[in-house]
């Protein structure tokens, strides 16, 4: 592939740029100085160049921003392509169908990878681009690998200079997880808390075996707490018998004193509890007793006399009851009796005013009444008075508002005039009018149908007749054509290069066969089996002729002992050439193991081609075309196929659409036909006759409308005249309902109204009359009343009674008596209670001394001692009971003690008293045996604390999830050491492989490069053989030979050019040319070196494209002496 | 009647992922297992089950400990608690279950075993037979009972039926004769992945594990719960893991910057993780740029901002056809070596020299028989490496 120019059409800060990069004449090198300041947009050709061939990168593009969208940016160029020749491209921004040939059509991707070698856009820049940092970076990496022969060769072809640093990295990580020896390894520490964690879960975990083990340790020592635990039972129990059989002694002697003192006291049964006190108190208690009766006899003779000296009053209970009643009467809201003073004079003035309100009536009457009426008939409640009022106002309203409706109603009739035109439902005619003229027009769908048509016809012009079977059949998808072209493409190019090998091969082997031959033809090349062949010959001839003895035995003999001497001579002669041979014999079976993986590897390719053309023709047949059509054509078939299919589809479904715009129109004239039908008449277009009825309609519609609405006000009117005038009737039959007893003069709405204020004067003066009337009444009859009253009090006192007389001191003198009475009935009843009282007190306490005397006579039967005072006596008893009752008591303790003890044990122990060493001798045997069973006690908890601990214990998932996370990371981690390791050894020998198969082609091309660039410093570089491999090693004009990484840094990046130089040309020697971009290489090289590595350059283009970028114009002049043929192109800012 | 079918718990089981490298999800995963059964017996108890159904592997053969016996018991008495009656089998983890060494396991819990190889719960009989070894060769279909006439039959198997990857065989039983044997439903145990078949009216329900243990697991995590109407045994999934375990592919061969990587990567991590659960993700690279490590240094930076993602492993290799012999040179060489007998030998050794120091336990995960495996992941190691550190 050569450049042969670029088009910068719409792309970065270019618009329709191009840098045309001119043929070398014949013979000349092909090297192109790209020259232009910083900023002139070098870097942006050398990325429109790599996206025209790749294609644009993803994503935001750097270039796409502003108005300038992604889809219009715009590369192009001209490229030589092998078997194509000159071939214009462009590439846009399109996500698929970016590459387009020059008038923007798309074409196949394949145009171009068939000539990128696989190669994509990172392998481009590395392989086939180199810039100032590359070549730093390149020379750093030099020194790294340590002149490793095949890291440098293999950076030289792949323009990846990392590998000694990717090879360490690599087994670096793999010492981090293992490396023999080493400590603080991952695996180390890994597997150090792996035993850590097994340990501590070993401990944690509750195994069924662990826990049977601590559930029978626990069991054994609660047995032995048990036998412990009873032996110090039994020995407590034995102490408590002991014990028991002391007290039992003690007691017995205390009880022996007790019955001896009993022995001088009297007989008989124990005294009740409380005897004794009893006793005591009753002896007090009849003494008491005989003092109070003396009081008591003198207190009733008292009372007796007090009551012969009040007897009671016969009269006063009458005079009280008529006193009482007396005092229950009431006048004018209060008692009779306290009004009584001022009652008469009251009276008095009631009568006056009642007499001047019955005066005041009758005036306020004569007003407004009929002659001869009187004043009580026009008296009114205030409720009655309202309620005339409302209808006499009512009446006057009514009558107004009728007058106003006359009136309106009066003024609307001459106003309203004659009943216009009726209009017509017009309604159905408008829809079916407004649905044709929707559907009317076809002009639109008709155009569409005439269109599709075309396309379609225009589409399927240039197809065979049954290309609708084929598409029906179904098409290849594009991916298939691609991919089948992309095979067969690939294998094509492969193929033409492995048959280059492959010839070549044939050659090497054919020559190593001829070389083989030739030292086999050689009579000292023979070897031991062939001598020991001679030998076995010559032993047969022996043995023949020792059998025979004749001459043609001895003849045979005779030359089968030549030939097996000349072999052996020949053998023992031939070491060298056997040595020889072998080496000729291997090279043969190398050269042929070489030729013949060539060969297979040419048949796979060939079968594999093979493959892609029936596929080919396979997908030829399906597109409808000849079997043996070029694959290159099938996408275009294809697609034109698509589009036809596409174009007929499109046909058929306008001319679907068009029909059925037809039958909506016909379907809609018919309706308004219908619809017009008695409405509309005359010839022409029925729609535009139906929208003239339609306009006509509104007018008419309009006048009728607005004199209908007239003639409805009217008639509200009259309606409303009606309403008041029965509203008016109403009124006044109500005044007259309600005037009709009132003897009022006149009777009419505004009289009536006009009398009201004097018919509630009326009503007010007949209130106050009637009032007054009621109160004077009332108080005469209360006068009266207490006179009577007054002369009943006199009779039951037995005075006279006048009407004169003052009743209310008749009243007073009755009160007195009734208070004197009341006093002697209290001091005589009062006496006469206590009297009773205190009889009945005496009757009492005489009772009471009898019955003490007769219990303390009681109290002494049956006991001994009964000649004694009573005080006496008692507390002899008391004493007696009170030795018994300690005796007993002391009995109780005794059997109580032995109760409490073992019978058997308290026996034992009661014959051993008495004993005063018993105590103490117990007391150690309980000591001894409370020791022990404590012993056991504390086993038996220490067991259970064991096993419950175990339970109990915490729980060990955090260690096991732990376990689990190291043995995944020591799974993973061996497994990537493993990976490492084995990455790192196969890189190594594949190094190794490397520099064996580019030395011979390279090594050359590195050294003349290097000598040519740093001549005279440098006069060789070559390879030297050491214990890992080969090692790249300079040799100065001194002679010196200088290992690589010993080297300057700038020999370094001359050095690491003169690789990638070398391995452009193995490329180019291999795939064929493809522009190499060299973009301000020679920064730091000196003139010197900058002149001969431009002379390199120069040898570069000889076999492809050298594109060289600079912004040093020294540079370019250089370039122009020492290479003369050398196009310049200039860029500007 | 309704049913919660699980089995193969695998109770004290720890969660194998270099995700719980986290300290935070280590602390809420450490007990994964034994919270996923509590949230079982919940689920039991908020769906209203009547009876808990559990196919074998309750407990796990490597984490024998009574304290987990004791845990289950407890969640068992729960459930009893709640009027939920359990069935269970043993299976080929299952020792801690042996009745006659620990005693029976309580009241509404039921251990079928031979002799005691059905029992009759509301009408419906379950019939189980539990394993006596850890290894059985032999179906176990012909000894379990013949249905019961007039009633529902469940019955309770743990079986690796006709075999299954990544599982031993175990009672091996065919799925045909199963499921003719006239059982109304199966509930299965063994096999992780969970799954269900129905023929003629059965319905055989394979539960799955409820709790992924690693990535080859992640297809389980979930229980089953199955309604025995009288239209047949319906049935119904539901998740209940702690911890779920994901694969994403990235394609990282149009990334040209860490930050693009950065980008693609928070796009694709953040989309996980959205239901509330933990998800351990393992992320497969296709690139050319960025080995491994690199990846997981920049995987575990973008995960600080995203909660509930967790990184199990990161694998990174060329995208598809970059290896391919006939573009790179190199690789074609290191093709042609791996398959030199010299070289294969001495992989070999590597293998076995890696092999020889690691714990006794772990040595049979590192075959020599993985060795294709592993020589493409190293060729896939140092072409990344290389384009990683050799752009220049």
């Amino acid at each position: 592939m050569r450049l042969n120019q670029l088009d910068l059409i719409r792309y970065g800060r270019f618009r329709d740029r191009s840098l045309v990069f001119p043929r070398p004449k014949d013979g000349q090198p092909d090297v192109t100085i790209v020259f232009g300041p910083n900023e002139a947009g070098k870097s942006t050709a050398f990325e429109g160049f790599l996206e025209l061939l790749f294609g644009l990168k993803g994503g935001e593009h750097r270039y796409a921003f502003g108005a300038m969208k992604r889809a219009d940016l715009l590369v192009g160029a001209e490229l030589d392509l092998p078997g194509r020749g000159p071939t214009v491209l462009r590439r846009n921004g399109a996500r698929t169908g970016s590459l387009m040939d020059k008038d923007l059509r798309p074409v196949d991707e394949l145009i171009l990878t068939a000539h990128l070698h696989g190669l994509n856009r990172d392998a481009y820049e590395t392989r086939l681009s180199l810039n100032d940092e590359t070549l730093r970076k390149g020379g750093a990496a030099i020194a790294k690998a340590d002149g490793d022969l095949g890291q440098l060769l293999h950076a030289g072809v792949s323009g990846l200079s990392g590998m000694a640093a990717a090879l360490d990295g690599i087994v670096r990580r793999a010492d981090e997880f293992y490396r023999k020896g080493a400590r603080g390894t991952a695996l180390r520490r890994d597997k150090d808390r792996l035993i850590q964690i097994a340990r501590d879960l070993r401990d944690r975990r509750l195994t069924p075996e662990k826990d049977k083990a601590l559930r029978k340790a626990r069991d054994a020592a609660e047995t032995v707490f048990r036998e412990k635990d009873e032996a110090l039972s039994i020995a407590r129990k034995r102490q408590a018998a002991g014990t028991a059989a002391a007290t039992w002694h003690r007691i017995s002697g205390e009880i022996g004193g007790l019955e001896h003192e009993l022995q001088g006291l009297p007989e008989g049964p124990d005294l009740s509890p409380g005897t004794a006190d009893r006793i005591v108190k009753l002896d007090a208690s009849i003494e008491e007793k005989a003092v109070r009766i003396a009081e008591l006899k003198q207190s009733i003779d008292g009372h007796r006399k007090t009551i012969e000296d009040n007897p009671p009053d016969a009269t006063a209970p009458s005079l009280a009851i008529e006193i009482t009643q007396l005092e229950d009467m009431e006048f004018d809201g209060a008692k009779l009796l306290s009004r009584a003073d001022t009652a008469k004079s009251d009276l008095e003035t009631r009568i006056q005013e009642r007499n001047t309100a019955r005066s005041a009536l009758e005036t306020a009457a004569r007003g407004i009444a009929a002659v001869g009426a009187s004043s009580e008939s026009l008296v009114l409640t205030d409720m009655e008075i309202d309620a005339l009022g409302e209808a006499a106002q009512g009446c006057i309203d009514a009558e107004r508002d009728l007058a106003d409706a006359e009136e309106k109603r009066d003024a609307a009739k001459e106003a309203l005039g004659e009943e216009p035109e009726r209009p017509q439902d017009l309604s159905a005619l408008e829809a079916a009018r407004n649905a044709y003229t929707e559907v009317a027009d076809l002009s639109d769908v008709a155009a569409a149908l005439r269109l599709a048509r075309q396309q379609a016809e225009e589409s399927a012009a240039g197809l065979p007749e049954g290309w609708r079977a084929c598409v029906a059949a179904g098409l290849p998808a594009e991916e298939t054509l691609n991919a089948c072209a992309t095979a067969l493409a690939g294998c094509v190019s492969r193929m033409a290069t492995v048959e280059d090998v492959l010839s070549t091969l044939d050659a090497a082997h054919l020559q190593a066969a001829e070389d083989r031959a030739a030292r086999e033809a050689a009579p000292t090349a023979i070897d031991a089996a062939e001598t020991e062949a001679t030998r076995s010959a010559r032993d047969a001839s022996w043995h023949a002729h020792r059998s025979a003895l004749d001459a043609t035995t001895a003849d045979a003999f005779e030359a089968a002992m030549r030939k097996d001497d000349a072999a052996r001579a020949n053998f023992m002669a031939g070491a060298d050439e056997r040595h020889q041979l072998a080496t000729a014999r291997r090279a043969e079976a190398d050269a042929k193991a070489a030729r013949e993986s060539e060969r297979i590897k040419l048949e796979a390719l060939k079968a594999r081609r093979d493959e892609a053309l029936a596929t080919a023709s396979r997908l030829a047949e399906a597109l409808a075309l000849p079997r043996d059509t070029e694959p290159a054509a099938l996408k275009a078939r294809r697609k034109d196929l698509v589009a036809a299919e596409k174009h007929r589809v499109a046909w058929e479904s306008a001319a679907r659409k068009h029909a059925e715009a037809e039958e909506r129109r016909d379907g809609a004239l018919a309706t308004l036909r219908a619809a017009a039908d008695g409405i509309v008449s005359g010839d022409g277009d029925l729609a535009a006759l139906a929208t003239r009825a339609l306009t006509l309609r509104d007018s008419v519609r309009r006048d009728w409308t607005a004199w209908d609405g007239q003639r409805t006000a009217l008639a509200g009117l009259e309606a409303d005249a009606a309403g008041k005038e029965a509203a008016r009737r109403r009124t006044l039959a109500e005044l007259d309902r309600l005037t009709r007893a009132l003897p009022l003069a006149d009777r009419t709405a505004p009289s009536v109204k006009a009398a009201l204020p004097a018919l509630r004067i009326v009503a007010g003066h007949h209130k106050d009359f009637h009032r007054l009337d009621r109160r004077v009444d009332a108080m005469a009859r209360a006068i009266e009343t207490l006179k009577a009253v007054a002369g009943r009090l006199a009779g039951l006192l037995g005075t006279a009674f006048t009407e004169t007389d003052d009743p209310l001191e008749v009243v007073r003198i009755a009160r007195a008596r009734v208070a004197a009475a009341g006093e002697v009935d209290r001091a005589r009843q009062s006496a006469e209670t206590d009297e009773k009282t205190e009889t009945g007190l005496l009757e009492r306490a005489e009772a009471a001394v009898g019955k003490a005397r007769e219990e303390i006579a009681r109290t002494f039967d049956a006991q001994g001692g009964a000649d004694l005072p009573a005080l006496e006596g008692v507390a002899a008893l008391k004493h007696r009971d009170e030795l018994c009752r300690t005796k007993h008591d002391l009995e109780t303790k005794r059997l109580e003690a032995r109760a409490a003890a073992d019978r058997a044990l308290f026996e034992e122990e009661l014959a051993l008293l008495p004993d005063d060493t018993r105590t103490a001798a117990l007391e150690t045997l309980v000591g001894d045996a409370q020791g022990e069973r404590d012993m056991a006690r504390d086993h038996r908890q220490e067991a259970r604390r064991h096993h419950d601990e175990a339970h109990a214990a915490a729980d060990p998932s955090a260690l096991i999830a732990e376990q689990a996370i190291l043995r995944e990371a020591l799974r993973q981690g061996a497994r990537q050491a493993a990976v490492c390791r084995i990455g790192d050894r196969v890189a190594r020998e594949a190094l190794r492989r490397l520099a064996g198969e580019r030395r011979s082609t390279m090594l050359d091309d590195v050294r003349d490069a290097f000598v040519t660039m740093t001549a005279p410093a440098w006069t060789n570089v070559e390879a030297w053989t050491h214990d890992q491999g080969e090692k790249l090693v300079g040799t100065t004009a001194d002679g010196e030979v200088v290992h690589v990484e010993r080297m300057s840094s700038g020999t370094m990046g001359q050095l690491y050019f003169a690789l990638r130089l070398a391995g452009y040309r193995s490329f180019v020697r291999e795939a064929g040319p493809l522009p190499m971009i060299l973009d301000d290489i020679m920064e730091t090289f000196d003139d010197a070196r900058a002149r001969e590595a431009l002379k390199l350059c120069a040898e570069l283009g000889r076999e492809g494209q050298a594109i060289m970028f600079t912004h040093h114009e020294h540079l370019v002049e250089l370039a122009r002496e020492t290479v003369p043929d050398a196009a310049v192109l200039e860029m500007h800012r | 009647m309704r049913l919660l079918v699980s089995a193969d718990i695998h109770l004290g089981s720890p969660i194998r992922s270099l995700a719980l490298r986290n300290s935070d999800l280590a602390e809420r995963l450490g007990d994964a297992s034994r919270e996923t059964f509590r949230g079982i017996v919940d689920l039991a108890i908020d769906e209203n089950c009547d009876v808990l159904v559990l196919s074998g592997d309750i407990f796990d053969s490597e984490q024998a400990d009574l304290r987990i016996r004791a845990f289950l018991v407890s969640q068992l008495s729960r459930a009893a608690a709640a009027g939920i009656q359990t069935v269970l089998i043993r299976g080929n983890h299952d020792a801690l279950l042996d009745h006659r060494q620990h005693g029976e396991l309580g009241d509404s819990i039921h251990l079928l075993r031979r002799g005691q190889a059905s029992v009759d719960i509301a009408g419906v009989s379950f019939h189980g037979l539990s394993f006596e070894s850890a290894h059985e060769e032999n179906s176990l279909l012909p000894d379990y009972p013949a249905p019961v006439a007039d009633r529902l039959n469940v019955g309770l198997m743990h079986t690796s039926l006709g075999g299954a990857v990544g599982h031993d065989p175990y009672a091996p039983c065919s799925e045909p004769d199963l499921m003719a044997h006239g059982y109304d439903l199966w509930c299965l145990g063994h096999i992780h992945a969970p799954s269900e078949r129905h023929a003629d009216g059965c319905l055989a329900v394979m539960p799955g594990i409820p709790q992924p243990r690693d990535f080859g697991e992640r297809a389980g995590g979930s229980v089953t719960l199955v309604d025995l109407g009288p239209d047949g045994p319906r049935f119904e999934r539901r998740a209940v893991a702690r911890l779920v375990f994901r694969e994403k592919h990235l394609d990282l061969d149009a990334c040209e910057t860490q930050q693009e990587v950065f980008t693609l990567m928070r796009d694709t991590l953040s989309a996980l993780g959205q239901d509330g659960r933990a998800v351990a993700v393992r992320l497969i690279a296709a690139t050319e740029r960025f080995p491994e490590h690199a990846l997981l240094d920049m995987a575990a930076e973008v995960l600080e901002d995203i909660d509930g993602v967790f990184i199990d492993k990161v694998r990174a290799a060329p995208p598809a056809g970059r290896l391919d012999p006939a573009i790179d040179d190199f690789v074609r060489l290191m093709r042609e070596e791996m398959c030199r007998s010299a070289v294969r030998a001495a992989a070999e050794q590597i293998v076995r020299d890696i092999r020889a120091v690691l714990p006794a336990d772990l040595q049979d995960d590192l075959a020599t028989t993985d060795l294709d495996d592993l020589r493409e992941d190293a060729l896939a190691e140092v072409h990344l490496e290389i384009r990683m550190g050799g752009g220049a």
